[in-house]
């Protein structure tokens, strides 16, 4: 009896051992999502810099925009809106820019939290942060945290696909990411793809500790691997940026509203195989989120606050050494704060279309989603004057 | 709703049965406890605001660990028909069984929770995807459990260990970690304030004879 409940157990354990010493090597980074500059004549364009809002204003307030390309070559937005943060009529609304007119159409809600909780089979109580990509099989992927108790701390990433550029998704589905009653895991950075069309997924933990992670999905969406790239209580909503298949750099919020208070970044050289220990880096950062995207000369854009405290600036930031320092391009806003009004320019994201154009979609003082669009022309100008 | 959510809610619901069998036992006769087993799945049944009682637990404890569950079942069990079967009963009150099964869930308990709030950089966490060689301790320690299970005849234990490894390869929970399917905090909570009693009760008894002798 004893020695078949011995061959039992090897034989339930073995394949677990052999599982845990086959060492699977880190795909590599794809380079989708790196912004193309292309050669341009000295009279093929003028510079063009466009602002409008991307929200109606259906919406007493409005936040966390993110933007993903199209297959007819547009973009899609996603935003949350409601009375106010966290509000219980909260619901994630989409719009489409049309490239050729630079409109926004078709504004609507996309996830409504009755209607999610009962598809989730679950207790809604808000719902928070969408983020989203475009994967190697050219379906869309909306990401966004829902929370059935307590504050943002209690967030669980949620997540649908669509095969028809955001007209029909999936019922969503929940990620299984902490042993915490599945607590605490939230989005803000924008995914990317990894050359065997897995997907690498920026997310960051706010309960008891507040650190940056980096979870690893299949291209089904189940969480292959989980990532700290920091302890303690000091960093949120990573953005990772890669320059080569094994190369990338991720830039996190400082989240201890120090006076000093700067972002903090960590590589890798292996694929993700080991991060560097993360370092503090000369931008300031007043506990806000941040956007970038990669250039494919190598250089890295940044769209910061660019100051230790309040959000009332919000600047594009342009580093031509992988980061090592930064030149400022641009001033998107700077408003002063008054007693009576604090000007909110926040959680922006950046994204390149596929006619060339840069697009930065951000929070305009919780009233508004604002869009700013401006030409290749026109950033290389400023590049230019920044030298 | 999903395949997966729907064994969530079950297990969410099996957890509401032997919370209702656990608060009435002591003042009901054993035989009254299925009408109070009935009631609770009665009440499972009718929908609140549009969501059953397993869905309001399930979305506070997501999915229970599969050892929480075949403990669950086997607390009903017990509780209902158990004196009808010696040989589980044995098993089921046998001291030095739950003393194991305490003991486990508490240490890996107390090894991953602290660390995956963020105490450190290192997340025991990620061992249970597999896929880091440290992935290794982690299997090694629940083999080595389970084979001190058969040398102590610690069955209960041992089942609790072989159902969590099979269920984790049948993958019935969406989940491609080992550790959602071995431990979840409840068990863990239970565990930790089960040896804090008992060790309470032990300190109490042993007050008075070092007394005596002092």
């Amino acid at each position: 009896m004893r020695l078949a409940l011995f061959l039992l157990v090897a034989v339930a354990f073995l394949p677990l051992l052999l599982k845990s010493l086959t060492e699977s090597p880190s795909p590599s980074f794809s380079l989708n999502q790196v912004g193309q500059l292309v050669e341009l004549s000295a009279d093929e364009l003028s510079q063009e810099y466009r602002q409008q809002f991307a929200s109606s204003g259906v919406t007493r307030e409005v936040h966390s925009a993110v933007m993903v390309k199209l297959g007819n070559g547009n973009l899609r937005a996603f935003w949350y809106g409601g009375a106010r943060e966290g509000a219980k009529d909260v619901s994630i609304y989409t719009a489409e820019l049309d490239l050729q007119s630079n409109e926004w159409l078709d504004e609507r809600v996309l996830v409504e939290r009755h209607a999610t909780a009962q598809q989730l089979g679950i207790y809604l109580r808000k719902i928070g942060n969408p983020v989203t990509f475009r994967d190697g099989d050219e379906r869309l992927w909306l990401f966004f945290v829902s929370v059935s108790v307590g504050g943002w701390a209690g967030s669980t990433i949620n997540f649908m696909i669509s095969d028809d550029d955001g007209q029909s998704w999936t019922t969503p589905k929940r990620l299984i990411a902490s042993p915490i009653f599945n607590l605490s895991t939230l989005v803000k950075g924008e995914p990317f793809l990894y050359t065997d069309g897995s997907i690498g997924l920026p997310v960051y933990h706010e309960m008891i500790g507040k650190f940056g992670e980096l979870i690893h999905l299949s291209s089904s969406g189940e969480v292959l691997d989980k990532v700290r790239l920091m302890s303690g209580r000091v960093s949120l909503q990573p953005i990772v940026l890669p320059s080569s298949g094994q190369h990338a750099r991720i830039y996190m919020r400082n989240a201890t509203d120090a006076p000093d208070s700067t972002l903090f970044e960590t590589w890798t050289t292996d694929a993700g195989e080991n991060w560097a220990s993360v370092v503090r880096n000369d931008l300031p950062n007043p506990n806000a989120a941040i956007t970038g995207l990669r250039l494919d000369d190598g250089g890295l854009l940044l769209v910061i606050n660019n100051q230790h405290d309040k959000r009332n600036n919000l600047s594009l930031m342009h580093s031509v050494d992988d980061g090592d320092s930064w030149q400022l391009l641009y001033q998107f806003e700077q408003e002063e704060n008054t007693p009576e009004f604090e000007h909110q320019f926040a959680y922006p994201s950046l994204r390149q279309s596929s006619d060339g154009d840069f697009h930065v979609v951000y929070t305009w003082n919780k009233e508004r989603i604002k869009h700013i669009r401006f030409n290749q022309r026109w950033l290389q100008q400023r590049m230019e004057e920044a030298l | 709703m999903m395949m997966e959510t729907g064994i969530g809610i079950l297990a969410a619901t099996l957890l509401w049965l032997a919370l209702l069998v656990k608060l009435t036992r002591r003042w009901l006769p054993r035989k009254l406890l299925v009408v109070v087993l009935l009631v609770g799945l009665a009440i499972a049944l009718v929908p609140f605001n549009r969501l059953h009682v397993g869905g309001y637990i399930f979305s506070l404890t997501s999915y229970l660990s599969v050892s929480s569950v075949m403990l669950l079942l086997g607390f009903l069990f017990a509780n209902l028909v158990g004196e009808h079967w010696r040989g589980f009963n044995s098993l089921w009150q046998s001291r030095q069984q739950w003393t194991a099964i305490l003991i486990f869930f508490a240490i890996a308990g107390l090894f991953l929770y602290p660390m995956t709030a963020g105490l450190t950089l290192f997340d025991p966490y990620r061992l249970g995807y597999l896929g880091t060689p440290l992935s290794v301790a982690l299997v090694v320690y629940l083999f080595g459990w389970a084979l001190l299970c058969v040398v102590k005849r610690w069955y209960l234990l041992l089942l609790l260990l072989l159902m969590s490894v099979i269920v984790y390869y049948l993958k019935w929970l969406p989940s491609l970690n080992l550790w959602d399917y071995v431990i979840d905090p409840l068990v863990v909570i239970y565990s930790i304030f089960s040896l804090l009693k008992s060790g309470g009760c032990w300190l109490l008894r042993r007050e008075p004879s070092t007394q005596q002798v002092s």
